[in-house]
């Protein structure tokens, strides 16, 4: 895939495919992840995807987006490692699926650029309503992550691997940034935003709208332009012990999460091995987890491995009675060992990378999936999935070992029931 | 066996529906130029089957959650578990079981003959013993408790309990950890014979494939034998149209009250048809969707926020409309929901959004297309509630407001069952 560079610090991505009946924009907005600013900017997408200078009511907007066979417009922000991405969609079906010779691309289209450019504000401010409104829904959703308590607990951690980096911070930002938050401070943020934002734009459908990129382009003119750089992760400091968390809560079921950190934050290549390396850990049912923690052991439904790319962490997380918790963690650790000692088969590598491959080529037929991909490589010339796959064959059993010696236990969260700590 | 493609003039689509000599049912749908196949063998029985009547006639209760424990035991055969078979290929593999139905699935990118011999093989070679039965009670014991801890899954079964007195819908998927331990390798191997028969299953197809290759595998390779016509006799009792409880809650660790509000359509154990569903989809966007008065109202009123959400929940043998989401005020909820009801019964009907809904509801079905997955849902779908799936797309374009109108008398607050999970007073036991 080859970028298209449309105005200083935009470029412009597109990926022609004939299988779809829909369109599938994107505009992403990257920036360097701050404390003082991954609140504000993390509402902006919200705010400005809820309503606009055409359409300042949501009801009247949504009722728009029905009329045009549900088109889709929306923004969310995340956390590629130590960079913040704002991103806004567009997704419609292609005219030629609409019945009766109706039109709804242009439209969709257009909805996408005045979302971005045209909001709906007044005196340098964001309308009050709309602000208020918006994070209200943030702070309930931050509110809410207790509710489950897998993702809560994984928040938890997280928060606590990286108290010391903007990174430790939720994606939405903090309840008491959020709450700080004016129309006016949303409105400088809007500004600020537009004027030093990597940009990219992504289409994945038939064609490509005519004009979309250097419409988007004209729509930045107005700004300064200043581009900030962005920049791959930094891998976070060995700590001098394990930091171990203990909460107690009303749950019938306790939750362990052990966090590992390395310091590989985001080469392809490197991605690649710890890619294959998770698989084998605690990924498919062939895993070390899957096989010996769930079912030799029977001590969880799930136990999971996940890594992350950017800040070259892996958590692996288990729903576990209080008193095999400490039983859970030692099959983990000796797990991991085993994997450290090459004690694997090459017919296990061979299931962990066949299925990588296998999930990988299914990418190409699903639209959102391939404008994740892109989205969240945005460090130059971003990689296809099919090159992936060329470094996932690569991939040998001396890299797994290699990979299994490169993190160190660094924070253990667990939530048991009241009472009951499970050690 | 008999071959009819079914197709849309509306959509410009089609799909082979071939009636398998052996009773099973296969849907084909040829994706050419994809990269993903999507498989799934399914059968109609999930969580309501929960009793049936014997060659006596006499009705057979079993263990809650019996369906979901022989989900999980099918995938090991004797030579072997499937998940391990599949390993070799690279398939992504699953299975799941719901209210009506039990699914096994694969996705792959390749070696799609390799995963179609797995998947038809290991679901037609049962093998259950004592100690692998033993094995399971700990890992699905631990999947309950899971569940137990998650608050929108107890606050819509909470709901379901307090609608019907005896519809099994109301009883947990995975059953309780005391209705497992009755389960022994035997009443799996009934529950198997019963329910497995190719003639209560269904064998959903989609990708880029040839339909007459795949035929010709699936009549080599699908192990057929003489009991396949045999009935389930799966029986769900009739109930009172009465909810049984307006109001249920329990206290879980949540930030805030949830809520979930379902209106009870009938005490008879009745399947739902197309247009009914095509129908109150419609209506549940026109009363609810993010272009409604009601939601505006909601919202602005600080009594929802985004996980505000409703369905029409269907399957076999049951349907009523559901709400939920998380509120300080859900009974304000619940009353704003019916005042709006009684709003377009009584000269509010806009049509403006009616169609606005009509469509949005065609364009989210067509997007579906898009993917194998997707379409090899909604095929099942149509197979466990025996429709065509094309008539849905067909009923959508046909529903007409008196349609809605009927079908807004359900929206009452008789026909309402609030259920709330409130959070744990602090400081209290």
């Amino acid at each position: 895939m080859k970028l298209v560079p449309i105005a200083k610090g935009v470029n412009g991505l597109f990926i022609q495919n004939n299988r779809f009946s829909t369109t599938h924009i994107s505009v992403n907005l990257y920036l360097p992840l701050k404390r003082e600013t991954v609140a504000v900017n993390a509402l902006l997408p919200f705010v400005l995807s809820s309503c606009s200078a055409e359409y300042p009511d949501f009801s009247a907007l949504n009722l728009r987006l029905n009329e045009l066979y549900g088109a889709d417009v929306g923004g969310i922000a995340d956390k590629i490692g130590d960079t913040q991405v704002l991103r806004f969609f567009s997704y419609f079906i292609d005219d030629e699926y609409i019945p009766n010779g109706d039109k709804v691309a242009d439209e969709a289209v257009e909805l996408l650029i005045s979302m971005l450019f045209k909001p709906s504000v007044k005196n340098g401010s964001f309308l009050k309503a709309d602000v208020e409104r918006e994070k209200r829904l943030t702070l309930e959703k931050i509110a809410g992550i207790v509710n489950d308590k897998r993702s809560y607990a994984i928040s938890r951690i997280i928060a606590e691997m990286y108290k010391d980096e903007p990174f430790g911070e939720l994606k939405t930002g903090s309840a008491k940034d959020v709450a700080a938050i004016t129309g006016e401070s949303l409105f400088n943020a809007f500004e600020r935003v537009l004027s030093s934002a990597e940009v990219r734009i992504q289409v994945i459908g038939k064609k490509l709208p005519d004009r979309l990129f250097d419409r988007i382009a004209e729509g930045l003119k107005g700004y300064e332009r200043i581009t900030p750089a962005i920049a791959p992760s930094v891998p976070k400091k060995p700590a001098a012990e394990v930091n171990r968390i203990l909460e107690e809560m009303d749950v019938s079921q306790g939750k362990l999460v052990m966090g590992f950190c390395t310091d590989c934050v985001g080469s392809e290549r490197e991605t690649a091995f710890l890619t294959v390396f998770a698989d084998l850990f605690g990924g498919g049912p062939y895993s070390k987890l899957f096989a010996n923690v769930r079912e030799k052991l029977s001590l969880c439904y799930y136990c999971a491995a996940r890594p992350n790319r950017n800040k070259g962490y892996i958590l692996v997380d288990c729903g576990v009675e209080s008193e095999n918790a400490e039983k859970a963690e030692n099959e983990i650790l000796n797990q991991l060992n085993e994997l450290k000692k090459g004690n694997f088969t090459d017919e296990e590598l061979n299931f962990a990378i066949s299925s990588i491959k296998d999930s990988l080529a299914c990418l190409n037929d699903s639209e959102a999936s391939l404008d994740g991909w892109y989205a969240m490589r945005p460090f130059g010339e971003p990689i296809s999935p099919e090159e992936f796959i060329s470094l996932i064959e690569k991939v040998t059993k001396e890299d797994i070992i290699k990979a299994a010696g490169l993190y160190r236990l660094d924070t253990v969260y667990k939530i048991m029931p009241q009472g009951k700590k499970g050690e | 066996m008999q071959k009819s493609v079914i197709k849309s003039s509306l959509l410009n689509k089609k799909f082979s529906l071939i009636k398998h000599s052996s009773g099973l049912n296969i849907f084909l749908y040829p994706m050419p130029g994809f990269s993903s196949n999507y498989a799934i063998f399914g059968t109609k029985y999930g969580s309501v089957d929960n009793a049936y009547l014997d060659d006596n006639g006499q009705k057979v209760d079993l263990p809650e959650g019996i369906a979901h424990f022989l989900e999980h035991k099918l995938f090991e055969s004797e030579d072997g578990d499937a998940f391990s078979k599949y390993a070799k290929t690279g398939a992504y593999s699953n299975a799941y079981t719901s209210f009506d139905r039990t699914c096994y699935l694969f996705s792959c990118s390749n070696r799609f003959y390799d995963n179609l011999k797995i998947l038809l093989d290991f679901v037609r070679s049962p093998y259950f013993t004592e100690a692998t039965v033993n094995k399971e009670q700990g890992i699905i014991g631990q999947e309950i408790k899971m569940y137990d801890d998650m608050p929108n899954w107890r606050v819509m079964f909470n709901m379901l309990e307090g609608m019907f007195y005896t519809h099994p819908v109301r009883i947990d998927i995975a059953g309780t950890v005391q209705s497992i331990a009755k389960i022994t390798d035997k009443t799996l191997y009934d529950c198997y014979n019963r329910f497995y028969n190719l003639s209560n299953m269904f064998l959903v197809l989609a990708g880029d494939f040839d339909e007459g290759q795949v035929l010709d595998f699936i009549n080599k390779n699908l192990a057929v034998d003489d009991t396949q016509n045999k009935k389930a006799n799966a029986v769900i009792e009739n109930e009172p149209d009465n909810v049984k409880q307006n109001l249920v809650s329990c206290n879980l660790d949540v930030a805030k009250p949830l809520f979930c509000i379902g209106f009870k359509e009938s005490g008879r154990a009745k399947t739902p048809t197309i247009k009914q569903i095509a129908g109150m989809e419609i209506l549940l966007k026109m009363l609810a969707g993010s272009a409604s008065p009601l939601y505006k109202s909601l919202l602005e009123k600080d009594l929802i926020n985004e996980e505000f959400s409703f369905e029409y929940f269907t399957g076999r043998g049951f349907a009523l409309p559901i709400f939920d989401g998380e509120s300080d005020n859900p009974k304000e909820v619940l009353n704003l929901i019916l005042a709006e009801a009684d709003r377009l019964k009584s000269g509010g009907f806009d049509n403006k959004l009616f169609e606005a809904s009509r469509r949005e509801i065609y364009g989210r079905g067509i997007r579906r297309f898009d993917s194998a997955e997707g379409v090899c849902s909604m095929l099942t779908d149509s197979a466990v509630l025996e429709y065509n799936l094309f008539d849905y797309f067909d009923a959508l374009a046909s529903i007409t407001k008196q349609d809605i109108l009927n079908q807004l008398s359900v929206f009452t607050a008789e026909k309402a069952v609030l259920s709330v999970v409130n959070p744990i007073e602090k400081g209290g036991n």
